[in-house]
């Protein structure tokens, strides 16, 4: 009896805090987040053993039932002030922050971790750890149609560290310039270098259009200070270009599209004989794609998208598919996605078929292959 | 057992009010209007325009929160008319923004009395965006209208909390045009002088 005192007592607390919020006209800490998880599956090559295939992007990759990860969020968006604390746990969590070592080690991983000031109604400005401003496509599978996701997004930044202003240069028109640690290095920087960003935004209540560039030394210059006997290469900048838009045709289609552009310098070597650092001459290295998103929304509870990806890799930018003895390689993606809303709950199936021009997998005899089909059905759930 | 029995009965009310569906008035053109003729002794017209800009420029609930976000409507046709805004929350364990609700007030005053008149309900939906934060959705906000439908079911709650809002708001503004301006006094002079 006494315990169900104490639960109604509880029960009553919940209620009046709940009901004292929704008259609380201040802006709250809000608390919000995600949960997901998914079932994968080869159609055409070995779901087990050391064979076992995945298409080489993020996160649900794993055979079988795997998890996707928690999310919790709290912010606190004030007229003047604000912050964002976004932890991930599971898989898909230590993926997305898979250079915030301390955070991975101790299970917790904090994905985002800023704080803002809007200065005033046209500039904001934010300090600390946030997803990145490049892409179409997002960590929180919440945000995304498809839950596989795209190769210029597995291979681009994810997030980064470091103090950005947002300008709002009309109702339309945005900007932003930021200076960071090396991309994806979010507790600290490890290499003392910099990354400057930079994007130019175009919005209306129909869609939105997006350049983003970003430069800068990803792993620092050797410090001859610190060398040993061994050679050293250090790689040299790091230039990404990227264009992101997204258009709603109607009430029921959407159109989005986007490109990039990667590359990097090739750097420079130190040379233990001559114990010296010197410029490695060659051409840079990355990787270039393209994607096409189209939805058709058939009702409140179900929508079909599909996602087309162009991905190559140059000079050896890349080991995630065949390349040639150049170095060279590309990838097309097609992925093929049902979104089925049931209250906060979507259920994702989804069928994707991956095409090398090289032999990247192999099939079910365990022969080379240069494609890849699978199927993989995602729950993903938002509160 | 009788501590449980009274908790119980406290919270009785509060569940009942829960499940209380709003009926919301109509104007000839069958937009949800909240409309009222209030009459004030001992304020002429010029005193009650007055009073309202103070409530509009200032936050009418607590003013130590800064400015409320009423906006000027900048028409010819408008009046003394301002828009303002407040947040839906979901009902969910933690506090999610569900969407923005926004209207117009529209204020017209004569000797005595005056009328408000609020209406142009919009509700714009939130979704939280690649950095965390809930922002609104892309497209333009529904007239909530369009939501009545739902008045039953989905959207239940959410019209009970947006009538009891409004009712605070439109009980706030008439403490504050009411407000009798207080004759500023003419105070002593301190004169001060070579021969003390």
């Amino acid at each position: 009896m006494k315990k169900l005192y104490v639960l109604c007592v509880m029960v009553v607390f919940l209620a009046c805090n709940f009901s004292k919020a929704q008259e609380d006209e201040g802006s709250p800490v809000v608390f919000s987040g995600s949960v997901d998880t998914y079932f994968r599956t080869n159609l055409n090559a070995k779901n087990r053993g050391d064979a076992v295939e995945a298409p080489g992007t993020s996160f649900a990759n794993l055979p079988g039932f795997g998890l996707g990860m928690v999310n919790l969020v709290a912010s606190k968006d004030g007229e003047k002030v604000g912050f964002v604390a976004d932890l991930v746990f599971g898989p898909r969590g230590n993926d997305a922050v898979f250079n915030s070592l301390p955070s991975v080690t101790s299970g917790v991983a904090v994905n985002q971790l800023y704080a803002y000031w809007n200065v005033s109604n046209a500039v904001t400005l934010t300090m600390g750890n946030f997803n990145t401003f490049l892409g179409y496509e997002v960590i929180s599978p919440t945000a995304n149609f498809n839950y596989s996701t795209s190769y210029m997004f597995s291979y681009g930044p994810f997030s980064h560290t470091g103090i950005k202003a947002d300008f709002a240069l009309s109702d339309q028109i945005s900007a932003m310039l930021s200076v960071m640690n090396p991309t994806d290095f979010t507790e600290f920087n490890p290499f003392g270098s910099y990354t400057i960003g930079g994007q130019l935004g175009y919005s209306t209540d129909n869609g939105s259009l997006f350049l983003n560039v970003l430069y800068g030394d990803q792993d620092g210059s050797i410090d001859e200070d610190q060398v040993g006997t061994d050679a050293i290469e250090s790689a040299g900048n790091t230039f990404q270009v990227d264009v992101t838009t997204g258009w709603d045709l109607s009430e029921s289609v959407y159109v989005g599209v986007n490109g990039t552009y990667n590359t990097t310098s090739s750097g420079e070597v130190y040379n233990p004989v001559s114990d010296a650092v010197e410029d490695v001459d060659g051409d840079g290295a990355g990787f270039a794609g393209l994607a096409g998103y189209l939805q058709y929304k058939t009702s409140d509870v179900f929508s079909v998208g599909t996602r087309v990806e162009y991905f190559n890799v140059f000079n050896g930018g890349l080991d995630i598919i065949g390349l040639d003895t150049e170095g060279d390689g590309n990838v097309v993606s097609f992925t093929l996605s049902g979104n089925v809303h049931v209250g906060d709950l979507t259920l994702i199936p989804e069928f994707r078929l991956d095409s090398t021009s090289e032999d990247s997998f192999s099939n079910n005899d365990l022969e080379p292959s240069s494609s890849l089909a699978s199927f993989l059905l995602a729950a993903v759930f938002s509160f | 057992m009788i501590r449980f029995l009274i908790l119980l009965f406290c919270l009785l009310p509060w569940c009942t009010c829960m499940g209380q569906a709003t009926s919301f008035q109509l104007d000839e053109r069958g937009l949800i209007t909240y409309s009222e003729v209030v009459n004030v002794e001992g304020l002429n017209a010029d005193q009650l325009v007055e009073n309202v800009l103070d409530f509009f420029e200032n936050n009418h609930q607590n003013r130590k929160r800064g400015k409320m976000r009423y906006r000027k409507i900048e028409t010819p046709e408008a009046g003394l008319t301002y828009a303002g805004s407040f947040i839906l929350y979901k009902k969910s364990l933690g506090k999610v923004p569900e969407g923005k609700v926004s209207y117009h007030i529209t204020f017209e005053a004569k000797d005595s009395r005056y009328r408000y008149i609020i209406r142009q309900f919009h509700f714009i939906p939130y979704k939280r965006n690649r950095y965390g934060r809930f922002v609104p959705v892309r497209g333009q906000p529904l007239p909530l209208e369009s939501y009545l439908p739902q008045q039953e079911n989905t959207w239940s709650r959410n019209f009970t909390f947006i009538d009891s809002r409004i009712e605070h708001i439109t009980q706030k503004l008439k403490e504050q045009v009411q407000e009798i301006p207080i004759a500023s006094e003419d105070k002593e002079i301190v004169k001060l002088s070579n021969d003390w």
